[in-house]
C-alpha cells in the first residue's frame, strides 16, 4: 500500500461501531484508523495522504460539531457525519458547516462508501490546489524585491516602457526583470503567469477592484 | 435701713425663691442670696445683668425697658446664664409698688422653669411624632366617648376617611355611613358587640370616600373602663391597608399564574420525557445495529473474496452475534423500565383530565386546523387512576388522531371525545378522528408496529400498557369508512 493511498479516519466513542467500520473498510481494502475521542484524533500524526473523517455526532470530549468547528481553521479532511440520534437540527448545522454527508445509524455499505469516496475525491482536489499554491509561493519567494514590484505591471499588461516610466528605471532593466520573473515562476507564457498571480491573490497593477 | 425694711428683707431671704427688688428706674436694688448663688455674682455685678441673657432672648431686655418705662407689669421668659455657664429658662415677674401715683419700688420674683419648658417641649415633640408616625404608617387613631356618644378622630384618621371640611365626623353614624354598604352591618355588629361585652375589637372592611375611592382598613381597639367596670371610652386605631391589600392581590395573582405555568411545565416535561426517552432508546438500539449492519457487509465481502477469507468472515460474524445480543438487551432494559413504574391510583375527574390535556395541545389543534367536539357525561362518577398516566394516555390518543388527519383534505378535521359510564365498574372513553383510518387495526397495539413515516410504533403500545395496568381494556372500534375510533375503559371509584 503506497503512502499516497487514501486513509479513512473514524472517530466514534462506541468500540463496537469502531471495530465494525474498521473491519468493513479492511474488507474493502481501504486504509482506516479509528479513534474513541476527538482529542485522540487531534493528537494523531496524520500521514500525508488524501483522507476522509467519519465522525460520530456524540463524543465524550468535544462533540462532533465542535470538532468540525475546530478543524475548519486548519487543513483537514472532509467530514462524513454519522449519528444514532439523527436529529434534523444537528444535521442541518453540520451540512451548512461543510460536511460531505450525514448518515443515520444504521446505514448500508453503499451509502457509506459513496460518502467516503466523495469525501476523498474532494480532499484530493483540495490537496492538489494546496500543493500547487505551495509551489507557487515557493517560486514567488525566490523573486527579488524589485521583481516582486515589477510583477503586477507585467500581469497588468503594461509595456516595459510604461513600467520603466512608472518605476523610474530603464526599459532595458525592466526587460531583464521580466525574463527573470518568467524563469523563476516557471511560467511558459504570460497567460500562465497571470493565472499564477491570480491564484496567489496578487492583483495586476492598475486594477481598482477585486 | 428701717427696721421695717430689715424684717422685710429677712422674710425675703427665707422664701425659697429668687426674689429681687428694683428702684423705680429699674435698677437692681436687692437680690435674695439664692439669686446671687444662682448666677455666682455679687449684687454689684448683677446690676448690669444684660450680658447674662441668652443672645436669642435679647428682645426680652427691650421688653423689660418698655415695661419699666410704661410702669406695666414686668413679665419675662428668658434664658439666663447660671454660675456654671449653663443657660436656664427663667420666668421673671415684677410688680411696681406705687404711692400717690409714684413708683416706690419694683418687687420681683424669678422662677427657674427649665424643667417645665423641657416637659412642654417633650410633649410638643411627642405629639408631633405621633402625628408624623400616624401619617407615615397611614394609621389613624380614634376614640368613642361612652358618656357623650361622640367620636374623636386623629388628623390622620380624618385624612384616611376623606373627611371634608364641611362634614361633622363626631357622630358614630358618620363613621358607619363611610363603611362599604356590603360590610356596614357586619362592622356595626362587631363594634357593638365589643362595646357591649367590653372585649377587644378587630375588623377588616372597606371605606367608601365621598369621591368614590375605596380604602381597605384594618381596625382594632379596646375598651377603657372605670372602677365600676363601666365603659368610659373605646379607643383604637385604623390602618389604611389599601396598598398592602393591592400588593397581596397582585402577589396572589402572580402566584396563581406561577402555579398554572408550573403545572403546564410539569405536564410538558412529562411529554418531553416520553420524546426524550424514545430518542435515547433509539440511540441505544441504533449503535449496536449500525455495528451489526457494517459487520454483516464486511462478512459478505470476506466470503465473496477470491479465495474467501474465512477467518475474517468468522470474526465479523461473531461481532454480529455479540452486537445483536446487545441490541436485544437494550430492548429488555427498556421493557423492565416500563414495568417497574407502579401507577399511583387516585380518584380523578375524567372530564377534568381530558380538559387539561386538550389545553396542552390547544396550539397544535389550531395549527393543524382540527375542531374538537366533546361529549362528557356530567353525571359520570370519578375514576380511579394515575393522573400522569391518564394524561399520557389521553395525550397519545389525541396526538395519534391528529397525526391521522394530517393528510386529510376536502372534509373537516374533527376530533370527537366521548366519555360515559359503561357499567357499574368502568367508564368508557372513545376518541374518534376523521382521518384516513387504520390499515391494520388488529396490529395497532403491537410495540414497534407503525405505519407512520418516522414513527416509533410505541404510542399505542404504551397506551395499552397504561390501560391494562389500570385493569381496563383498549380496542379499535369497528365503524366508519373514514376515520378511526379507539375506545378504552378505566375503573370508576368504588362506592363505599
Amino acid at each position: 500500500m503506497s503512502s499516497d493511498a487514501p486513509i479513512v479516519f473514524i472517530v466514534d466513542d462506541d468500540s463496537r461501531v469502531r471495530e465494525a467500520l474498521s473491519g468493513l473498510l479492511a474488507s474493502l481494502g481501504m486504509r482506516a484508523a479509528a479513534f474513541g475521542s476527538a482529542s485522540e484524533f487531534l493528537a494523531f500524526e496524520k500521514p500525508d495522504a488524501p483522507a476522509c473523517l467519519v465522525l460520530d455526532l456524540q463524543l465524550p470530549d468535544l462533540s462532533g460539531l465542535e470538532l468540525q468547528e475546530e478543524l475548519a481553521s486548519v487543513p483537514a479532511p472532509p467530514i462524513v457525519f454519522i449519528t444514532a440520534h439523527g436529529d434534523i437540527r444537528s444535521s442541518v448545522r453540520a451540512m451548512k458547516a461543510g460536511a460531505v454527508e450525514f448518515l443515520s445509524k444504521p446505514f448500508g455499505e453503499e451509502e457509506l462508501l459513496r460518502a467516503i469516496e466523495a469525501a476523498i475525491a474532494l480532499d484530493r482536489e483540495t490537496r492538489a490546489k494546496r500543493s500547487e499554491l505551495a509551489e507557487l509561493q515557493k517560486n514567488y519567494g525566490r523573486l527579488t524585491p524589485r521583481e516582486r514590484q515589477v510583477l503586477p505591471f507585467v500581469v497588468g499588461g503594461f509595456l516595459n516602457k510604461q513600467t520603466a516610466d512608472d518605476l523610474g528605471i530603464s526599459e532595458v532593466t525592466i526587460g531583464v526583470h521580466r525574463s527573470q520573473i518568467m524563469r523563476k515562476m516557471v511560467a511558459r507564457s504570460l497567460a500562465e503567469l497571470v493565472r499564477m498571480a491570480d491564484k496567489m491573490g496578487i492583483r495586476p497593477h492598475g486594477s481598482t477592484t477585486k | 435701713m428701717s427696721s421695717d425694711e430689715q424684717s422685710f428683707r429677712l422674710i425675703l431671704e427665707m422664701i425659697p425663691g429668687l426674689v429681687y427688688t428694683m428702684a423705680p428706674s429699674g435698677e437692681l436694688e436687692f437680690c435674695s442670696q439664692q439669686i446671687l448663688d444662682f448666677h455666682g455674682k455679687t449684687l454689684e455685678e448683677l446690676r448690669d445683668w444684660a450680658p447674662l441673657v441668652h443672645p436669642d432672648d435679647l428682645d426680652q431686655i427691650a421688653e423689660f425697658r418698655r415695661c419699666v418705662a410704661t410702669e406695666e407689669l414686668v413679665d419675662l421668659v428668658l434664658r439666663g446664664r447660671r454660675h456654671d455657664g449653663v443657660y436656664r429658662w427663667l420666668h421673671s415677674r415684677a410688680l411696681p409698688l406705687k404711692r400717690d401715683g409714684q413708683i416706690v419700688r419694683w418687687y420681683g420674683l424669678m422662677t427657674d422653669i427649665t424643667e417645665l419648658k423641657q416637659a412642654e417641649e417633650r410633649l410638643r415633640r411627642s405629639e408631633a411624632f405621633l402625628l408624623e408616625a400616624q401619617r407615615l404608617s397611614q394609621c389613624g387613631s380614634w376614640g368613642f366617648d361612652a358618656a357623650t356618644g361622640k367620636v374623636m378622630g386623629s388628623p390622620e384618621m380624618l385624612r384616611i376617611a376623606g373627611v371634608q371640611p364641611y362634614e361633622d365626623p363626631s357622630s358614630v353614624e358618620f363613621w358607619f355611613a363611610r363603611v362599604h354598604p356590603e360590610e356596614r352591618e357586619r362592622v356595626r355588629a362587631v363594634f357593638g358587640k365589643a362595646a357591649r361585652e367590653l372585649t377587644e375589637y378587630r375588623a377588616e372592611y372597606r371605606l367608601v370616600l365621598p369621591d368614590g375611592t375605596v380604602r381597605h382598613l384594618l381596625s382594632s381597639g379596646h375598651p377603657l373602663v372605670n372602677a365600676r367596670g363601666e365603659l368610659v371610652e373605646f379607643v383604637g386605631t385604623s390602618i389604611d391597608a389599601t396598598e398592602q391589600w393591592q400588593r397581596r392581590q397582585d402577589l396572589q395573582r402572580a402566584f396563581e399564574a406561577l402555579r398554572t405555568t408550573e403545572a403546564r411545565l410539569s405536564q410538558a416535561m412529562q411529554v418531553a420525557t416520553v420524546g426524550e426517552l424514545a430518542a435515547s432508546i433509539a440511540h441505544e438500539v441504533n449503535q449496536p445495529l449500525a455495528a451489526v449492519v457494517a459487520n454483516a457487509h464486511a462478512c459478505l465481502r470476506w466470503l465473496s473474496a477470491q479465495p474467501p477469507h474465512l477467518t475474517n468472515a468468522r470474526e465479523a460474524a461473531e461481532r454480529i452475534v455479540r452486537d445483536g445480543k446487545d441490541a436485544g438487551d437494550v430492548v429488555r432494559r427498556v421493557r423492565s423500565l416500563f414495568q417497574r413504574v407502579e401507577p399511583e391510583r387516585v380518584s380523578l375527574d375524567l372530564s377534568e383530565v381530558i380538559g387539561e390535556v386538550l389545553r396542552l395541545i390547544e396550539r397544535e389543534l389550531e395549527r393543524r386546523q382540527v375542531t374538537v367536539e366533546t361529549h362528557l357525561d356530567d353525571t359520570l362518577p370519578r375514576v380511579m387512576a394515575d393522573r400522569v398516566e391518564l394524561q399520557q394516555l389521553a395525550l397519545n390518543l389525541f396526538r395519534n388522531a391528529l397525526d391521522a388527519m394530517d393528510a386529510v383534505s376536502g372534509r373537516p378535521r374533527m376530533l370527537f371525545i366521548r366519555a360515559r359510564r359503561q357499567d357499574d365498574e368502568f367508564a368508557l372513553v372513545e376518541v374518534r378522528d376523521t382521518g384516513s383510518g387504520m390499515k391494520v387495526p388488529e396490529r395497532a397495539f403491537e410495540a414497534f408496529f407503525t405505519t407512520k413515516e418516522g414513527g416509533m410504533g410505541m404510542g399505542l403500545a404504551i397506551c395499552r400498557s397504561i390501560v391494562e395496568a389500570h385493569d381496563g381494556k383498549i380496542w379499535v372500534a369497528p365503524g366508519d369508512e373514514s376515520g378511526t375510533s379507539i375506545c378504552f375503559t378505566i375503573p370508576l371509584v368504588v362506592a363505599t
